[in-house]
């Protein structure tokens, strides 16, 4: 039960997140902000991954942000929304969306991953120094 | 008011996510593609495109289930690093199909919802 009120905080927090940035974001036809949570929460998804895959495990904390700030953070569904809304008039800057989101969403999700990873090794190689 | 429904509708949508994506994965243990994420993001686009076909008028309502719901329950952020755990497993081919199912799937799901209820 503790679990999924991680859960739900982190999503809620997420959401509401996602949702100021909405109203700050304002840009032309290209739908940036979308964009611009996707490419960050797949970092920030990446970093605790490679954390996690190194440093102690931390179930709730894990959910928290993981599960529930970052999946609520970032989403598919308003994603395919704008993708399907572009193709009705605009498809090359459907595809343009399309790619960008993905490309970014891949590599910056690899650079959390290793950034990840680096910060555990750091910390536990402390954690060795001191003892 | 607004906000306080996006923080229950996204803490919903996310806690939803959660149970549905586990019960899907430990079903479909033997598969080599995380397949829960997958069929969450699908229904999750199914399930805004309906949404969206409705109109409805409320612009709050419309963000606590759109933004809020539908936003949290489907991810971006597990689907990148899940690409990224198959890739890193070398698991090329199983990565692509994974890239590929979740784009049409979602995309798809969208346009359909959206359609059927136009």
């Amino acid at each position: 039960m503790k679990i999924y009120s991680a859960v739900f905080i982190g999503g809620a927090l997420g959401a509401c997140l996602r949702y100021g940035l909405n109203l700050w974001i304002h840009t032309g036809q290209f739908p940036a902000a979308t964009w611009l949570e996707n490419a960050a929460g797949s970092l920030l998804l990446g970093i605790l991954t490679g954390f996690f895959m190194i440093g102690a495990k931390r179930p709730l904390l894990s959910a928290f942000l993981g599960t529930g700030f970052c999946g609520g953070f970032t989403t598919m569904s308003t994603f395919s929304k704008e993708t399907v809304m572009l193709l009705q008039g605009q498809p090359s800057l459907a595809l343009l969306y399309v790619a960008a989101s993905l490309i970014s969403g891949i590599i910056f999700a690899l650079i959390g991953v290793f950034v990840g990873r680096r910060i555990a090794g750091i910390q536990q190689r402390k954690g060795l120094q001191e003892k | 008011m607004t906000l306080a429904g996006i923080f229950i509708g996204g803490g919903l949508g996310a806690m939803l996510r959660f149970w549905l994506g586990n019960v899907i994965t430990a079903k479909t243990k033997g598969l080599s593609l995380p397949i829960g994420i997958l069929t969450v993001n699908i229904l999750g686009a199914l399930g805004l495109g309906i949404f969206t076909g409705l109109h409805v008028a409320n612009a709050s309502v419309s963000l606590i289930i759109g933004t809020g719901f539908f936003g949290a329950f489907t991810t971006f952020s597990t689907f990148s690093v899940e690409t990224i755990q198959l890739l890193m497993a070398k698991r090329v081919k199983e990565s692509i199909l994974y890239i590929v199912l979740t784009l049409c799937g979602s995309l798809f799901a969208f346009w359909c919802g959206w359609t059927i209820t136009i």
